[in-house]
């Protein structure tokens, strides 16, 4: 029961470390408003519910990663569209960085101690 | 049928269902909650309330013009409950850490709903009922003594009022019940046994000291937490007797000795005005160190933080004016108690017509009125009785020494104590004693009495019967507990003296073996009838 716990807890720790760079790097593609970002996270299995988003995208705006521009949809009230900023692209390629960094420490880690 | 209810979602109008209606506004109002230390959190909410909107203008086409609770429960489960969405943001994790302090419940004053001062509500929030029942807990106390009306006070000033919306949803927290006890003692345990587990670990590198302290630091924190709420709840329980018995001694409720309380104090300090005055001054000086460790106590036990420095001056200040009062008093009634003085009279005794001279006391009048007494130092017992409220009486004391010639006479010795010789010499004057001389019994009151106008000054009354030598007296088992170091030579004790017969010698009495039983006389074993009132004494 207690390590289930501690498995989810660190599952959630990781996709919470990598969720920003996920976000950016759906925005790369050019903008989006959240639904669509949070379609593409799902099939990555990155988010379980849209709800984790929203705060994520207000804070990365109000850092000035992210703009946005409204536009009227048809099926519902006004959509926001997000797109990169320039320090939002600037921070998506360090963090990409980062990341490709870490993968390659971790898998060799990994390998290195694999059990037989 | 249902109710439906027009709803403006993000500047789309929606008719909705009255539960449904409710389904989805604690959700948002749960969803405010969660962001409302976090900076955009209005911004946040318009994008959750719009994409809401979005989710659930699917659910209305022309067959279905209503939302129902089944397509709020959908759109919930599609954007996830506010505790899901806490792994993004290091802010959020510290309004997690912050929300799950709320949820301990602490008293505060409930400002919103208060008759007077919030205290009534404010405990009624804090035990989950209705402030009515607090509030007649409170009327009823009011009646017994007045008490309710102290505790209120107290309470007033010690809990602090719900200001904040942080303080008022404290006070209506997560009730404290075995649940949450026992969801906490799990997790202090748990994590215990972590720590313990990781010390090994820890031990072998560099910082052991640190580590093992804080252990030790984490142990003791989660001890002290259950310690301070029981040692609270004994402080507020000692403190909370107490003073209801303080407050009993500053109404005169209950007696002392048989006497009122005023009229116990009125015996040592003879006046009215000292009386108010000692009775203040022990309420002071005995009263706020209970009141403040009530008041500790209650803080430890309901978790009351914040110390408010003019309490403690004031409560110091009274204090020790309560101190200097009662030093006041006590000094002056020790200034009282600084001179003795022995009235010594003789009195002559009838030549007996036998040879034998049997003693005997009588407390007649008294024994049955008896009701309660104390042991000043042992032989010496201060009483009154239920009939003469205001008297004090003790008991007199008998010594038998050898006469110096062939006379027969006692001393009746009166003392008193007293600012000066001549006001003890008056007190002693004023001490009644009475005691009798027919044919060959000496009937010797066995208590000396005086009015508490004389105040209590250590007033002894001492018979000193000097007996001639070689004659016989009888001492009869009336005199039990008078008897005071009377010399014999054949080393029995006072208490074993009674009932037997002696004979003087230079030395002392010397016991006599049982004489011929059909001697014994018993003239004055009943009291005579018409025996004068106390008060007339012998001088």
């Amino acid at each position: 029961m207690k390590s289930n716990i501690n498995t989810e807890n660190t599952q959630s720790q990781m996709r919470k470390g990598v969720l920003e760079l996920c976000t950016l790097s759906v925005l790369a593609n050019g903008e989006a408003y959240p639904t669509e970002i949070i379609e593409q996270l799902k099939e990555s299995k990155m988010v379980v519910v849209e709800g984790t988003l929203y705060p994520l995208l207000t804070r990365l705006k109000n850092a000035n990663y992210l703009t946005y521009h409204w536009e009227e949809s048809t099926s519902g009230p006004p959509r926001k569209y997000y797109r990169l900023t320039e320090q939002g692209e600037k921070l998506l390629n360090e963090l990409e960085h980062t990341w490709d960094e870490m993968v390659q420490a971790v898998n060799k880690l990994l390998k290195s101690n694999k059990r037989k | 049928m249902n109710k439906t209810i027009n709803i403006n979602l993000s500047g789309m109008v929606f008719n909705i269902e009255e539960n449904a209606y409710q389904l989805l506004k604690d959700y948002l109002q749960a969803i405010k909650n969660k962001f409302k230390n976090e900076e955009g959190c209005d911004e946040i909410i318009a994008d959750i309330e719009a994409r809401l909107a979005e989710l659930l203008k699917v659910n209305i086409h022309a067959g279905k013009q209503v939302l129902i609770e089944n397509d709020i429960t959908q759109a919930i489960n599609i954007m996830g409950k506010p505790d899901d969405f806490g792994e993004s943001t290091p802010e959020e994790k510290q309004t997690q850490t912050e929300g799950k302090q709320n949820k301990t419940r602490r008293v505060f004053r409930d400002g919103d709903n208060k008759t007077l001062g919030g205290v009534c509500s404010g405990i009624a929030a804090y035990f989950d009922t209705d402030p009515l029942w607090i509030r007649v807990l409170f009327l009823v106390l009011f009646f017994g003594f007045g008490t309710g009306f102290f505790i209120y006070i107290i309470l007033w000033i010690i809990i602090p009022e719900a200001k904040t919306t942080a303080q008022k949803l404290e006070m209506r927290g997560e009730p404290i019940d075995m649940h949450t006890i026992s969801k906490t003692v799990k997790e202090e345990a748990e994590q215990l046994k972590n720590r313990l587990q990781n010390l090994g670990e820890d031990m072998r590198k560099s910082n052991v000291g640190g580590k093992v302290g804080n252990l030790l630091y984490q142990i003791f924190h989660a001890f002290f937490n259950i310690i301070s709420k029981v040692v609270g709840l004994v402080f507020t329980l000692v403190g909370l007797c107490v003073f209801a018995l303080i407050l009993c001694i500053l109404f005169n409720v209950g007696k002392v000795f048989n006497l009122s309380i005023h009229d116990f104090f009125y015996s040592f300090v003879g006046a009215d005005f000292s009386v108010f005055y000692i009775k203040t001054g022990l309420f002071l000086f005995l009263g706020i160190p209970f009141i403040m460790l009530m008041y500790k106590g209650t803080k430890l036990l309901l978790s009351i933080r914040g110390t408010y420095l003019w309490l403690n001056i004031t409560a110091g200040t009274l204090w020790f004016m309560g101190l200097v009062m009662c030093l006041y008093v006590f000094m002056h009634v020790a200034a009282d108690f600084s001179e003795e003085t022995a009235l010594k009279q003789r009195i002559p005794l009838l030549n007996t017509t036998t040879d034998t001279l049997i003693i005997q006391s009588e407390a007649s009048e008294l024994n049955t009125d008896v009701v309660s007494g104390f042991d000043w130092d042992r032989s010496h017992w201060y009483i009154n009785t239920s009939k003469q409220p205001n008297e004090w009486w003790g008991k007199a004391k008998l010594t038998i020494i050898p006469s110096e010639n062939d006379s027969l006479y006692a001393f009746v010795i009166k003392s008193a104590h007293g600012k000066e010789k001549q006001e003890a010499a008056e007190r002693a004057k004023r001490i009644w004693y009475n005691y009798k001389n027919q044919n060959d019994t000496l009937l010797l009151d066995k208590y000396f009495g005086f009015t508490n106008q004389n105040k209590y000054r250590n007033q002894e009354v001492e018979i000193l019967l000097k007996v001639p030598k070689n004659k016989i007296i009888f001492l009869d088992e009336t005199l039990r507990d008078m008897l005071f170091d009377t010399e014999n030579i054949n080393e029995i004790t006072d208490e074993e003296m009674i009932n037997k017969y002696w004979q003087m010698t230079p030395n002392g009495l010397n016991y006599l073996a049982p004489l011929e039983p059909a001697k014994t006389p018993e003239p004055a074993a009943a009291p005579s009838p018409q025996k004068a009132p106390k008060k007339p004494a012998c001088n």
